[in-house]
């Protein structure tokens, strides 16, 4: 007893406090959130602008911006402002794996472009099944909860340099909580069966769990992954430094100045189950 | 030719004298020639003075007395005996000096010549050699933790001399204060050097847990820090946590951290004194370029057998030690273990996973005498840590080292060490979680020749020389399946490392009057040896996977780069008067291992990296200036000192640098010119019922990177304007005694977000220029309080047993100190960023540790 006492003692140490600081003036950058996705509907593009890191709102949207894709074998698409930043598709279409995409925006009479990211060829989702364990009930300590988890296995193919995002649904609600973001590189995995277990993506009974591995460039995979160790190890000892998280866009005059976000293309498969 | 070398038989040297009683010089010469000796002198050059000469001496005895004397020297030619004028010559007094009660040697006490500014110091091994004219000396020994003592010595041939002096226990104890005070920090060439004793008050320095470390004693020192508490690795003004060559028992240690770098690897059970040399590197030591922590074992009590150890909170630990042939050789071998699985959240990892930590040290060392002249030592060391993170992972990593030395005295003016070592540093993790159950490894070893000649060649100069050869073999990384059958994951292996990293060097000291000059140079070089393969990049593009255009493969053992460093050091000691002292120093140093990290402070997951065709070798030059006084009889030493750092080649990494696995590294790093500078001003008072230091340092450490397409200087995340911090003990009675510690320094800078975005509901801060902001003053105030146990029985025997208990309250008045800024969104209010102060020790911290010895 006398020592479980002192561990947690020791474990309770630590402590955190919501500060007050002077920051630095904000610099009020565009923003871009963009996939272009090989399935039909539903191409949305989101530009915003960043505001002080103190002040209130959450985004503040732009409305009046042009905005097209183009791929390298000459199609454009086009896109109107529908609300909140977001701008969608003129004409429903899909991306085409193997083909190369890039985004051009004309935001205050200037233009922004993205670099060419090519739409990888999609690996197959493969077998979705659920797996569960046991938990203390958090509610009451003395009850036993089930918790069910997404396992999957999939088949890498072999030879080529695989990079994927994994993407999880609730009741077609988005789940990106306690990870926000998944990714994964074959470097480790090349040709083989992976079996992945989510057991942090927990269901409960009668859930509808969807999945989604959508097999993504390595330059949106870089950029992915910079983006998530700069919103998840900020502040700790084994944390990385804060930077800037660089993403492929820029102004076409002006490359010094920056745009924050991404554009990237990726090809999906899905997988759904109803958890019993 | 000998005197006893001459016929004996009737020969005129071994008839009785025809004089005796009182005679002058001259009258007793005539008389022996009238005994029909050949005696040739010069009668304006010898002296006739006035002798008193015993009935029935020989002629041979006259001689010698007058030769012993110094009446004069006498020559035999032939048949002829030559009396001339004595000519004083040099002799050399040697030994070893000694602790009384265990017979271990001492290191770094002065030995002085009473009344002259002659001297030198013990070195590593407690050996001093001091060459004089020949007279009648006081010599005078004295060390910080000893009574000093003065040795009359009439110096008329070599002389070897063991001198042995007392611990100073209590001084309370003492009637008066009598014992000699050293003033090695006047007298020594070298500036800015610190020094550890664990056994005197430096041992009762309040610290987290009741823990008694050597680092962390370090850190109250000026220019000496860390970034915060569990912050792995310390900074020595303004250099890079992998820029200190730590040494214990002289072998290289690589990761001198346990438990997050709260804890010290070195077992203070186990260890005799650091010394960390930071203003000057001297030319017997290379490889890093910021300073040397030296870390020396005990030797083992070579007297009697004993038994010490200690319990705490946090750890236990124990020593025996004993003689193996009483009074010549001994042995000591000690172990410390952790006592608890402790852990500190990790209050940002998303899964919601405790670290548990535990470690162990077991320490080694054995020492035979073999003769006057030759001398063996063998040193040891294992330590692990092991780490349990969630439910799958298991991380340990651990340094292992074997030193073999031998000191040999050529002659009593040529001292010499050989050592022979090898260095460990090893990490593994295994994890059993799929997909990808794996162990992974990742290994440093060295394997070490070194030696070093010290050379005195008359009272006023010594010469070292010496070269060393380190073999290094670096293991990057390999991983593989946890299960062959069962796991997804393929073995994959980088490429290991070897290099041969050579130097030879030489130094004299010299002295001139007032004026003491040491200076040196020492030739450093690195061989990277195959097997391996080099990237050829595309001319003039950044380095990057897209611009390789040539793979290049070398066979085994074949020379792929090699490079060659001239590291010239100097250093000059004015001593102004016997109070006063001024020195400066340049130095020039060379390292060819960086480690590879670009987390805030070093992870034991980090690999080393030797130089190679696209990492040069990082290069330092350090200018510092200083001035020393000590007052009342040495009770007293204060200092100031300024220095500046030009840092080339300083190894920085690009944002979001992939540094696991990674074939390629050199794509991922950006090298800078850096540079630090600072003043730091130290006073302490030594001796006395209270005693204890003040220091501060005043400092700035930058270094020059891009950004935002421009380069500027930016203040490295270690940097800290202000920085003070003292500390004290005081013997309150017989029995109780109490210490405390007050730092306070500026906050290490911060990187604060200017913006804020969305993406994908993600909120992201944004940030323009690094380090563009402080955390708040960091300060915290310790107390320890020391009670010994009896020493006398109830029936007035004297108890032979010692213990004692000490009482530690960390952080005092419960500060909250920052150890970093996080940013996050606020759970209450979505869209809404918070910056979050985040402290690792958020309260006080009681703890209690018993110590023993018997």
């Amino acid at each position: 007893m006398k020592k479980l006492l002192i561990i947690s003692f020791i474990v309770l140490m630590a402590c955190e406090k919501v500060v007050v600081v002077d920051l630095p003036s904000p610099q009020n950058l565009v923003v871009i959130q963009g996939w272009l996705t090989d399935s039909l509907g539903n191409q949305r593009i989101r530009l915003t602008r960043s505001n002080g890191f103190a002040d209130n709102n959450e985004v503040l949207p732009i409305d009046d911006a042009e905005v097209i894709i183009q791929s390298r074998i000459g199609e454009v698409f086009t896109y109107s402002y529908a609300n909140d930043g977001y701008y969608h598709a003129d004409t429903e279409y899909r991306g085409t794996p193997g083909i190369e995409y890039r985004l051009r925006i004309i935001v205050d009479d200037q233009e922004i472009q993205s670099l060419w990211d090519i739409m990888p060829i999609p690996t197959s989702v493969g077998n979705l099944q659920i797996d569960s364990f046991e938990e203390n009930d958090p509610n009451d300590s003395d009850q036993q909860i089930t918790v069910f988890y997404p396992k999957i296995t999939t088949r890498d193919p072999i030879g080529e340099e695989n990079y994927y995002r994994w993407v999880f649904y609730k009741n077609q609600e988005i789940f990106n909580s306690p990870e926000p973001i998944t990714v994964q590189s074959d470097r480790l995995f090349d040709g083989n069966l992976i079996p992945n277990n989510f057991q942090i993506f927990g269901y409960d009974s009668n859930d509808e769990m969807t999945v989604e591995l959508q097999t993504i460039s390595f330059s949106s995979h870089s950029y992915l992954s910079l983006l998530k160790s700069q919103i998840t190890t900020l502040g700790t000892s084994s944390g990385t430094t804060p930077a800037i998280v660089e993403g492929n866009l820029f102004y076409v005059d002006d490359e010094s100045e920056q745009v924050l976000g991404y554009f990237g293309a990726v090809s999906s498969s899905v997988a759904t189950v109803i958890v019993p | 030719m000998g005197l006893s070398s001459l016929q004996a038989q009737q020969d005129p040297l071994d008839q009785k004298l025809s004089f005796w009683g009182e005679i002058t010089l001259f009258d007793a010469l005539d008389s022996l020639r009238t005994q029909g000796l050949n005696i040739a002198y010069s009668a304006d050059k010898l002296t006739n003075q006035a002798l008193d000469i015993d009935r029935g001496t020989t002629p041979r005895k006259f001689l010698d007395y007058l030769k012993e004397n110094l009446i004069a020297d006498i020559t035999f030619s032939g048949s002829q005996i030559i009396l001339s004028p004595h000519i004083p010559q040099n002799y050399t007094v040697h030994g070893v000096l000694k602790n009384v009660e265990s017979g271990e040697h001492i290191i770094g006490a002065t030995v002085q010549v009473a009344g002259t500014n002659l001297g030198t110091t013990t070195n590593g091994y407690g050996y001093y050699s001091i060459t004089l004219r020949e007279g009648t000396y006081n010599l005078e020994y004295s060390h910080i933790g000893y009574r000093g003592t003065t040795t009359e010595i009439s110096l008329y041939r070599t002389t070897y001399l063991d001198v042995s002096i007392a611990p100073k226990i209590t001084e309370l104890k003492e009637v008066e204060v009598l014992s000699l005070s050293d003033d090695v920090n006047l007298s020594e060439t070298i500036p800015s050097i610190n020094r550890i004793t664990i056994s005197e008050a430096d041992g009762q320095i309040p610290y987290f847990l009741g823990e008694v470390d050597v680092i962390q004693n370090a850190l109250l020192k000026p220019g000496i820090r860390a970034i915060g508490e569990d912050a792995s690795g310390i900074h020595v003004r303004g250099g890079g946590v992998d820029q200190n060559l730590t040494l214990l028992d002289e072998a290289t240690i690589y990761n001198p951290n346990h438990f997050y770098g709260l804890i010290s690897v070195f077992n203070p059970e186990a260890v005799n004194n650091v010394r960390i040399m930071k203003g000057y590197i001297p030319p017997s030591y290379g490889g890093r370029t910021s300073s040397v922590i030296e870390v020396r074992q005990k030797e083992g009590n070579a007297n009697k057998t004993s038994v010490s150890g200690g319990i705490g909170i946090l750890s236990a630990r124990a020593l025996l030690e004993g003689p193996i042939h009483e009074g010549k050789s001994s042995y000591l071998i000690s172990a410390r273990q952790s006592l608890l699985n402790l852990s500190i959240d990790d209050f940002a990892s998303t899964s919601v996973q405790r670290n548990r930590i535990r470690f162990q040290d077991l320490n080694l060392k054995l020492n035979f005498k073999y003769s006057q002249a030759s001398r063996y030592y063998l040193s040891g060391y294992i330590g692990n840590d092991r780490n349990i993170a969630g439910l799958n992972s298991t991380r340990n990593w651990g340094n292992r080292m074997l030193n073999f030395r031998w000191n040999y005295l050529f002659t009593p003016r040529l001292f010499s060490n050989i050592s022979a070592f090898v260095s460990e540093y090893n990490y593994k993790i295994e994890s059993t979680e799929e997909p990808g159950a794996f162990i992974g490894r990742s290994k440093i070893a060295d394997y070490s020749l070194k030696t070093s000649f010290t050379y005195v060649l008359n009272p006023n100069n010594e010469l070292t020389f010496g070269w060393s050869a380190v073999y290094h073999r670096l293991l990057p990384g390999s991983r593989e399946p946890l299960d062959q059958n069962a796991s997804s994951t393929n073995s994959v292996q980088l490429e290991n490392e070897q290099g041969l990293e050579s130097a030879a060097y030489f130094s004299q000291e010299t002295r001139k009057d007032n004026l003491t000059l040491n200076y040196g140079l020492r030739l450093s070089s690195l061989h990277t040896l195959g097997s391996g393969t080099v990237f050829d990049y595309q001319e003039g593009l950044p380095f990057a996977d897209s611009t390789i255009i040539d793979t290049l493969r070398f066979d085994n053992l074949e020379v792929i780069d090699k490079k060659y460093i001239l590291e010239p050091r100097i250093a000059i000691n004015w001593r102004v008067n016997n109070k006063t002292a001024v020195k400066a120093a340049f130095s020039r140093t060379a390292q060819y291992l960086h480690l590879i990290s670009n987390t805030i402070s070093p992870e034991p997951t980090d690999i080393w990296k030797l130089s190679d065709r696209y990492i040069p070798p990082t290069t330092t030059n350090q200018y510092t200036l200083g001035l020393y006084k000590n007052l009342k009889d040495n009770t007293w030493e204060l200092s100031s000192e300024i220095y500046f750092k030009d840092i080339s080649n300083n190894i920085q990494y690009r944002n979001g640098a992939d540094l696991v696995f990674n074939e390629n590294i050199e794509t991922e790093l950006i090298l800078s010119q850096a540079r630090a500078y600072g003043l730091e001003l130290f006073a302490r008072k030594k001796t006395g019922r209270l005693k204890g230091w003040i220091s501060y340092t005043l400092s700035r450490a930058e270094s020059r990177i891009p950004e935002n397409n421009s380069e500027r200087f930016v203040l490295e995340n270690h940097d800290k304007t202000h920085d003070f911090a003292t500390s004290w003990n005081m013997q309150i009675s017989r029995r109780w005694s109490a210490s405390t510690n007050f730092v306070f320094n500026t906050g290490i800078p911060v990187t604060l977000p200017t913006d804020k975005y969305v993406f994908e509901n993600n909120l992201v801060p944004h940030f323009e220029f690094r380090n563009n902001a402080r955390l708040p003053n960091y300060h915290r105030l310790d107390l320890s309080v020391k009670w010994d146990g009896r020493e006398v029985k109830k029936k007035g025997k004297t108890r032979k047993n010692k213990d004692y208990w000490i009482f530690t309250i960390y952080n005092v008045y419960a500060r909250q100190n920052a150890y970093s800024y996080f940013f996050r969104e606020s759970p209450i209010d979505p869209g809404t960023a918070q910056v979050v102060k985040y402290s690792i020790f958020g309260t006080i911290i009681p703890a209690i540790t018993y110590n023993f010895k018997f």
